[in-house]
């Protein structure tokens, strides 16, 4: 099963087949409940404004990007665009990433998609102390391996690289 | 052509060389060579492999690119000229294929940079693990300063 299928089997799973989540606070609340959703928590020990200041600068840099996979074998080929979008928000008491998928092509998403595409992951920032900073994420259990590694290599600011997003 | 659809247009160039029908060219390198790109790229799995290659594109003043051609980034070190004060778009590209599956994909960055002359610019590239990061240094050899220069989007191109 590609990540791609099985993010779409989590969003159908996720959606009950019904309402996709139109916001990131529905993401929130579905995810906890949701089987194959997954609520994440570590520290960062840097303070939330710096913690922020790296999610708004990495976050459009790294994941606000278009990715074509093509798979193909004897008996079948598959070409799917993705689009990501990534919005930050943040204020002196919380730091949020949101991280939207949009397909453009090659699957077929039952329901209404949300402006922007499906929400895929949803990061909390929120202040332990002055110099702690407590992140939650809410996503997929499976298939966000690279995405949760990027966002908390940018958290504590030990790597601020990409994912790349052809293994989220 | 934005950045989003010059790095579509790369995704797809990199799937048409694996379809076998390639309408990559090597760039046609200019001197002097004021560019260096350093290069460490992992699969990080034997039954994958993973190359990387950056897309040369010049821009021209109202801001539409035109390709170029490709280097690819198959040695640590690689030297290349980019005309002085006129605007290139570079798109690193980081393309993955699996041994046994027939997959393709490719994740990539793209940057404006607009060599100054006399100053020598030093991309330091890596792909490790599934996380890419594309730094680039901007050095003046007659003084022996460097800094870092942020990336800068096609869309932020001053017309």
């Amino acid at each position: 099963m590609t990540k791609t299928t099985a993010f779409t089997a989590f969003g159908l799973l996720l959606a009950g087949c019904a309402n996709q989540p139109q916001t990131a606070q529905e993401f929130r609340e579905a995810i906890p409940g949701a089987f194959m959703g997954k609520v994440q928590t570590f520290e960062a020990k840097r303070p939330l404004r710096d913690v922020a200041k790296t999610f708004q600068a990495r976050a459009p840099d790294c994941l606000n990007v278009s990715v074509r996979s093509v798979s193909q074998s004897s008996t079948s080929y598959q070409n799917i665009l993705t689009v990501y979008k990534a919005t930050v928000v943040s204020n002196p008491q919380k730091a949020e990433l949101h991280l939207q998928r949009d397909f453009k092509s090659g699957v077929l998403v039952p329901g209404k998609v949300p402006p922007g595409g499906l929400y895929m992951l949803v990061a909390d920032a929120t202040p332990i102390d002055k110099s702690r900073t407590r992140i939650d994420i809410y996503g997929p259990s499976v298939g966000v391996d690279t995405l949760v590694r990027a966002l908390t290599g940018w958290a504590t600011g030990e790597n601020l690289g990409c994912p790349d997003m052809t293994k989220s | 052509m934005r950045p989003r659809a010059a790095l579509q247009l790369a995704v797809v160039w990199l799937v048409a060389l694996a379809a076998g029908c390639s309408s990559l060219k090597t760039y046609p390198n200019v001197a002097p060579e004021n560019v260096v790109v350093r290069s460490t790229i992992e699969s990080g799995s034997m039954l994958s492999s993973m190359r990387g290659s950056v897309h040369i594109h010049e821009v021209d003043s109202g801001c539409h690119t035109s390709y170029l051609g490709t280097v690819k980034l198959d040695r640590p070190s690689i030297a290349l000229g980019l005309p002085a004060e006129r605007a290139s778009y570079l798109v690193f590209v980081f393309e993955g294929s699996s041994l046994f599956g027939g997959s393709t994909s490719s994740a990539g960055a793209g940057t404006l940079l607009k060599p100054r002359p006399g100053y020598r610019y030093e991309f330091a590239v890596s792909y490790k693990d599934s996380i890419y990061n594309v730094v680039l240094r901007e050095s003046d050899p007659r003084r022996g300063a460097s800094r870092e220069v942020p990336r800068q989007e096609l869309k932020g191109c001053p017309a």
